[in-house]
């Protein structure tokens, strides 16, 4: 009687059943959180670039962004995009209430990122010690070629390890994109609770993939660090 | 060649050069000495402007500065006149010691590849690192990371190298390694000024020898003059409080 | 646009109306997560045989759960389990007498023990082994050493981890939602159902969650400044 119970309440084999169906989704995740990493990476750097080099009235606006960013939780800051920027859009006569989910979803997980990430840039690059700079300068390097041949590459050193932090978190987070009626795992995983009533086995097939993944992903960012200090400084 | 005239820079309400003239000849080694905090290295620095100096002028080969009003081309024609060797080495981090030796030859002054390669491979040789052209600054020791902060000076071929305490970081026992190295480009007639307080050394290589303190020149003349016969009570002071660490070795 | 700012203000007062229920979920989640994460650091750092290989794997499978799947879970598990039992059982509660905020305290729970055990792990590692061996070759045991030197040296270091680690289930603890708890979202949210105006909701659950995190920040910085105090005299 309790095993029969038990089979009721948690029955392994549906995970194992559940976790294909899952899988055809994982794209549709793996995209989100690909193309957010690009907007974060590009518009950290931007940020960070602005606030390093003082560009005036910006310092302000940005570390009240980076704040915003950093003390809402990501949810907020999806419905906001959502309802917010069609709403923003129309009040200028543009109609962007047919575009795809997906973009919503992206400038909302990409300039989430951005905002940790400008800090994280921010700190690497000022953590270049000054000497690397003077030193190029004494040899009659410009502004612009010490930063992309020296602070740079040694700044990409030190930002990595809390890069790759951010992008499992941007993993993790990208579970409640779904929300938004996107069909990505756990979108999938939603839809076969519902039409199973086993939706504890989805779920727990949803986390084996998020899992996965995310010691795959810790993986590949320790090797990348690794091959590139090894290249960088060669140690 | 080169002519520093009236050069003054504070830092805030600190004054640290009170009006300072020198003057160097083609293939003249200037050593300055003086007390900690007295303005040597300050001066080294508003030279290639890591510093700005408020007001004075400058003449190096063709190029003419005010160095307050100095143009940020000005500024390019400077450095890519001078090399600088600094305390703490700063080599850059994420280059080889030929990659850093090649860096300014390639970047700054567009040197081909190959012929950067070949001076930079020169240069390695010349301060007794043939055998250490691939390493990273990480693997090479104190002494070591110096004499290619020399080499990467000496590659430019500038029209002068500014040295500041070059040995001061280093273990005793890797000084003499890279005072050999300087004595020996020094003989080579490149123009350099020297910041050390390595005075037997100061004694040996100077042409001439200036006495720094509070910001101005107190006294300068031939390492003799200075060092057996100097004549302000300041001098005599500092060196005082020197010579013993330095008479013998003589 | 007609963003409605009256409607913006009344959900902003129902949200600090319940601004309590979203402390609540964040605070005692933290106050157990500091427990059972520092015992947890304290064994996995010692490298205890089995029990520290055990917990690494616990720590791990949470902390690659992301929070939003580990509260379904262990909703559907506390749901599912609890009907089991009482059937089982022929009991007469069922799992719909329990009140989903201690599920929503259970999956907290866990998340922020993984999270904080790291924490704290990191701030042990971050004492210098140089520590270690002065106190040892002065002949205090383990259990001093961790108490007397190691620990009160970790602390200041874990201060603005920990900082992060509450903020983050401050900001986690919004997805209560799902389980129907109110929290300072859900109730801005509740008035927004009947006339859809989603934005104001929104955006007045942000300000208030913007407010709150950076008065927990102000905290834990002062918290930083206090205990870190003997660094300062150390160098005079
Ligand atoms: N960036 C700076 N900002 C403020 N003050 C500075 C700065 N750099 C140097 N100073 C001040 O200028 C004065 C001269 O410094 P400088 O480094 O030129 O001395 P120095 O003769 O090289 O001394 P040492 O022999 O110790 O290297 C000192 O009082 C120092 O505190
Ligand atoms: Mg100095």
């Amino acid at each position: 009687m309790w095993g029969e119970a038990m089979e009721g309440f948690f029955n392994i084999s549906l995970v194992v059943e559940a976790l294909p169906q899952l899988l055809t989704r994982l794209h549709i995740t793996l995209f989100l959180v690909v193309a957010a990493t690009i907007l974060g990476i590009v518009a950290g750097i931007i940020i960070a670039l602005l606030r390093i080099y003082r560009i005036p009235g910006f310092n302000q606006i940005s570390l009240l962004y980076i704040s915003f960013m950093r003390g809402t939780p990501i949810i907020v800051q999806m419905f906001i995009v959502y309802y917010g920027l069609p709403a923003i859009l129309s009040s200028v006569g543009i109609n962007i209430n047919r575009w795809d989910k997906m973009i919503f979803l992206i400038l909302t997980y990409g300039l989430n990122m951005a905002a940790f990430l400008a800090e994280i840039i921010r700190a690497a690059i000022v953590s270049v010690p000054i000497g690397q700079t003077e030193a190029a300068y004494a040899v009659g390097m410009t502004r612009l070629q010490t930063f992309w041949r020296i602070i740079a590459p040694q700044a990409v050193l030190m930002g990595l390890p809390s890069i790759g932090i951010n992008i499992v978190g941007l993993l993790q987070d990208s579970s409640i994109a779904f929300l938004l009626g996107i069909v990505d795992v756990m979108g999938k995983a939603r839809a076969i609770g519902a039409n199973t009533y086993h939706s504890l086995e989805a779920y727990v097939g949803a986390a084996v993939i998020f899992l996965v993944i995310t010691l795959l992903l810790e993986k590949v960012c320790a090797t990348i660090e690794r091959r590139l200090t090894m290249k960088i400084i060669g140690d | 060649m080169i002519k520093i005239t009236d050069i003054h820079k504070a830092f805030g309400k600190n004054e640290v050069l009170k009006g300072i003239d020198v003057e160097v000849a083609k293939g003249e080694v200037i050593v300055i000495i003086g007390p900690s905090g007295s303005g040597k290295t300050t001066l080294l620095r508003c030279i290639n402007f890591l510093e700005k100096a408020d007001s004075g002028k400058m003449t190096l080969g063709s190029t003419q500065v005010a160095f307050k009003h100095a143009t940020s081309k000005e500024i390019l024609a400077i450095r890519r006149q001078t090399a600088m060797v600094f305390q703490s080495y700063n080599l850059f981090n994420n280059k080889t010691a030929l990659e850093n030796v090649m860096e300014g030859l390639v970047t700054a002054r567009k040197v081909p590849l190959r012929q950067a390669a070949e001076i930079g491979k020169n240069m390695l040789d010349k301060v007794g690192l043939a055998d250490k052209h691939n390493a990273y600054p990480s693997r090479l020791s104190g002494g070591q990371q110096q004499r290619v902060g020399i080499a990467r000076a000496l590659a430019l071929n500038p029209e002068v190298i500014l040295f500041d305490e070059p040995t001061s970081a280093l273990d005793p026992t890797l000084v003499s390694e890279v005072l050999a190295v300087m004595k020996k480009i020094a003989q080579e007639g490149i123009t350099m000024i020297v910041v050390t307080h390595e005075m037997s050394f100061a004694y040996d290589i100077a042409n001439r020898i200036l006495f720094m303190d509070g910001g101005v020149i107190v006294e300068q003349g031939t390492p003799k003059d200075l060092f057996v016969n100097a004549k302000e009570e300041r001098t005599k002071q500092f060196l005082k409080r020197i010579v013993p660490e330095w008479s013998y070795n003589i | 646009m007609n963003f409605d700012v009256y409607f913006m203000l009344s959900a902003l007062q129902e949200s600090l109306k319940y601004t309590w229920v979203t402390l609540l979920l964040a605070i005692v989640p933290f106050f157990f997560g500091i427990l059972f994460g520092t015992v947890i650091a304290i064994i996995r750092f010692y490298r205890v045989k089995v029990l520290g290989e055990l917990l690494q794997l616990f720590v791990v499978i949470i902390k690659g759960t992301p929070g939003m799947v580990m509260l379904l879970i262990v909703y559907f598990a506390l749901i599912q389990g609890f009907d089991t039992i009482s059937q089982t059982f022929h009991l007469a509660v069922k799992s719909k007498d329990i009140n989903l905020i201690y599920i929503a305290f259970a999956a907290l729970t866990l998340t922020a023990t993984a999270a904080i055990s790291e924490t704290m792990r990191g701030a042990l590692t971050a004492v210098a082994t140089g520590q270690y061996e002065a106190s040892y070759s002065v002949g205090l045991t383990k259990r001093q050493t961790l108490r007397r030197i190691i620990l009160p040296q970790a602390l200041p270091v874990a201060i603005p981890v920990l900082c992060s680690n509450l903020i983050g289930l401050i900001k986690g603890s919004s997805l209560v939602f799902m389980i129907s708890v109110t929290d300072l979202m859900n109730a801005a949210l509740i008035p927004a159902n009947t006339n859809y105006k989603y934005l104001e909701a929104y955006i007045a659950a942000a300000l208030v969650y913007w407010v709150l995190n950076v008065v927990v920040e102000n905290i834990f910085f002062w918290l930083e400044q206090h205990l870190s105090t003997y660094k300062r005299e150390v160098l005079v």
